[in-house]
């Protein structure tokens, strides 16, 4: 493991890290009038289209 | 007509609502703060036909919409939190009027007040391990034989039966390394692996974890990865931290009653 030493942090926030904590984190409100998609279908939809739009050759997200 | 919502980035305690009124939210506009008693909602006006269901839909399928959306949503609650102790909101949380953001608080209250307590002086660190990639030299078997007993069998074995093995063994290390690091912080959580297709990376993902740490100083949890990583030998891993984030992953609340 002596070559894992040392790790750097990443300095370019990337999108898959903040799509983790944005999809599957922070609080949700039930029960309250909100318009927000159910949170489940809301992380399902969201990495479909990505991985579908990565497969269709937009290239990575950053 | 255009029909108007309000967006909810999260709630502060303590925030003085003039470190957040240059920002601008999501879709540009700016973002406002809505006060009861000593909590502080972070809001922003949408346009529904944007952020109203059947437009969120369509929207969230589309890659560049939903990077734009998920930068700004983050970088208001960094911006807050750099200030106040925040807990975030779900991103895509929208009321029909402030009034809804209000009431929210009024009813919850004392749930955000918990949360916040629990977050207040905290960080939130990201760990991220991946198995090195093929081609990586194998220790020799002086260096391999160095190892822990255990460990040098293993890893003989790996080199003669190939990646099952290897991967076993890297999966072992991987939940004796999230054990150690969980061990030294005050909340963990593990995250689905990425999609290689979403991080771009070739190399396989082994451990996608959060932690959450009193203070902002991440040293204690950097010493209790060495000290696994020590102790499990020469895994063939390769370990990435990110953050420090907003408590995303340390922040839920009981549900409705």
């Amino acid at each position: 493991m002596s070559s894992s030493r040392g790790p750097a942090v990443t300095q370019r926030l990337a999108l898959v890290d903040l799509l983790d904590r944005l999809l599957a984190g922070g609080v949700v409100l039930v029960g309250e009038i909100t318009i927000s998609v159910a949170d489940v279908e809301l992380v399902q939809i969201s990495l479909r289209a990505l991985i579908a739009s990565v497969d269709a050759g937009h290239g990575a997200p950053r | 007509m255009t029909e108007l919502g309000s967006y909810l980035y999260g709630v502060a305690r303590g925030l003085d609502p003039a470190t957040v009124a240059e920002l601008s939210g999501v879709a540009g506009s700016p973002v406002r703060v809505l006060t009861h008693g000593a909590l502080s909602a972070l809001v922003s006006t949408v346009n529904l036909a944007e952020f109203g269901e059947p437009g969120l839909r369509r929207n969230l399928a589309d890659l560049g919409w939903l990077e734009t959306t998920a930068r700004a949503h983050h970088a208001v609650l960094a911006a807050a939190a750099r200030h106040a102790a925040v807990v975030p909101l779900r991103l895509a949380t929208i009321y029909r009027s402030d009034g809804g953001v209000r009431a929210v608080l009024a009813e919850r209250g004392a749930t955000f007040d918990a949360a916040l307590h629990r977050v207040q002086g905290h960080t939130e660190w990201g760990l991220k391990a991946y198995l090195e990639p093929a081609g990586h030299p194998a220790p020799t078997a002086d260096q391999a034989d160095a190892c822990p007993p255990g460990t040098a069998y293993l890893r003989r074995r790996a080199r003669l039966w190939g990646g099952e093995e290897l991967r076993e063994a890297a999966a072992h290390g991987v939940a004796a390394i999230h054990r150690a690091v969980s061990a030294a912080a005050v909340a963990s959580r593990r995250y689905p692996l990425q999609d290689g297709r979403l991080s771009g990376q070739s190399r396989e993902m082994v451990l996608n974890a959060a932690y959450l740490l009193p203070g902002a100083d991440r040293a204690l949890l950097e010493e209790a990865l060495n000290k696994a990583l020590d102790q499990a030998g020469s895994w063939p891993l390769q370990v990435e931290w990110t953050g420090p984030w907003v408590p995303y992953s340390f922040v839920e609340v009981e549900p409705d009653p």
